[in-house]
């Protein structure tokens, strides 16, 4: 994970969503709060730990949300900024034979 | 229902908006000697009657399903429309395949979800291609104002050009157009519904088994119109992608573009397994399983990704797939 990819990834699932907010990156692109619509703040942030990266989502009276992977990381931000958009769950059927 | 102990036979798709050939496809296709044994299901208000007698009829279901999945809402009408084929073929009356032909209007996807992953339905049918017929005199307009429109030619395993005799100006503008918009799918130009019964029953490959076969079109084909919400990524691959990444990369396209993800298609290098190419095919959420080929078509293995969609960007499909990659290589201590 690059600052330059954070940035990327987060800009771009904010436009998919066709949310309303206001992301403004730190300096160093390591994190980004977003406002939305009606004013709530939310950060997200990633950090390195020794296992790994893990993203941190900060909402203002809520417990932090700590994902080891990005797949969480993009459903809670999904949740938090576009909760009315729904999300598709992979379903694997038999392939097919002729 | 009584219990039918025969053989799924290959189902194909015909869609296409209003008036652009679809019934006189199948027509024409009928009086063809290679596609006599084949019963078709008419999924259409008005339709005008094929002189068939395998013909049958699923009226549409007009009920809005707003239930969420809708592959999960059985398709009642079709379901019954073909056990009642399949218990006549179980008496005898063999046919060799279905052909489907839905409404103009219609959103062909949860049709297409229904054969792939609705018991009974796979019980009878496979699911063969979908065909997808585009009027080549009023194409372009249709596409400009009709979402349905994108949408079926997002759908599409084959694109059919129709009324190309009628055609006084290149279709040159409609092809980049549908190349656009579905690069992986072939054009394929039709005068009346002549065409070779191939194109519709594929030989003896399935529509995945083609997806190796096909050219893969690179990014330079890729541009956006004014009017398309649905346009189309193509990625290759530089590194092998290890096969937890690869279904973690499907839920995280699926979860995020929701219903705005059309199709996905591709042919990969998994890191586990690199000498057998894997065969993605997923429309929308829903996909086949993943499936390895015995070898790759080409000398050097070439991973490739083509995604149809609404909103898809190549750089934030690429940042997703990277991070998922990394994520998973490290988690695995490698």
């Amino acid at each position: 994970m690059t600052p330059a990819r954070f940035q990327i990834l987060v800009e771009g699932a904010l436009a998919i969503w066709k949310v309303e907010v206001e992301a403004t990156f730190a300096t160093d692109q390591t994190s980004c709060q977003i406002v939305t619509a009606d004013g709530a703040a939310v950060v997200l942030r990633f950090e390195r730990e020794p296992f790994g990266v893990v993203w941190r989502l900060v909402e203002q009276g809520r417990r932090d949300r700590v994902h080891i992977s990005i797949l969480p990381a993009l459903r809670s931000l999904r949740e938090i900024t576009a909760p009315g958009r729904k999300a598709g769950r992979v379903l694997f059927v038999q392939g097919d034979q002729k | 229902m009584t219990q039918i102990p025969i053989a799924p036979v290959p189902m194909t798709v015909i869609t296409g908006f209003l008036g652009s050939g679809k019934t006189t496809l199948i027509a024409a296709l009928l009086r063809r000697q290679e596609l006599a044994n084949t019963a078709v299901i008419i999924n259409e208000f008005g339709e005008i009657g094929l002189d068939h007698e395998l013909i049958e009829s699923s009226e549409e279901d007009l009920v809005e399903l707003s239930t969420g999945c809708l592959c999960c809402v059985m398709r009642g009408d079709l379901v019954d429309a073909v056990h009642r084929l399949m218990k006549k073929r179980g008496s005898g009356r063999g046919f060799e395949r279905i052909v489907l032909e839905t409404t103009g209007l219609a959103d062909p996807t949860p049709i297409v979800h229904a054969a792939m992953a609705d018991l009974t339905l796979r019980s009878h049918v496979v699911l063969d291609r979908v065909v997808v017929t585009v009027d080549g005199m009023n194409g372009l307009a249709t596409l400009n104002t009709y979402g349905e429109s994108r949408k079926q030619v997002g759908l599409a395993d084959i694109l059919l050009l129709t009324k190309t005799d009628l055609v006084t100006s290149d279709t040159n503008l409609l092809t980049e157009r549908l190349t656009a918009m579905n690069p992986d799918a072939p054009i394929v130009r039709s005068v009346l519904g002549g065409i070779d019964p191939v194109v519709i029953t594929g030989g003896a490959t399935t529509w995945h088994e083609e997806i190796q076969l096909k050219e893969f079109r690179p990014a330079s084909h890729q541009h956006n119109h004014q009017h398309d919400d649905i346009t189309s990524v193509s990625l290759e691959l530089k590194t092998p992608v290890p096969a937890v990444a690869l279904t973690l990369f499907l839920q995280a396209m699926a979860e995020t573009f929701g219903a705005d993800l059309l199709r996905l298609k591709g042919i990969i290098q998994v890191a586990e397994d690199p000498e057998k190419p894997a065969i993605l095919n997923g429309v929308q959420h829903v996909f086949h399983s993943i499936r390895s080929l015995d070898a790759w078509p080409d000398a050097v293995p070439r991973s490739r990704l083509v995604m149809i969609g609404r909103g898809l960007t190549k750089n934030w499909i690429e940042a997703l797939l990277d991070t998922i990659t990394e994520e998973v290589i490290e988690a695995s201590g490698e």
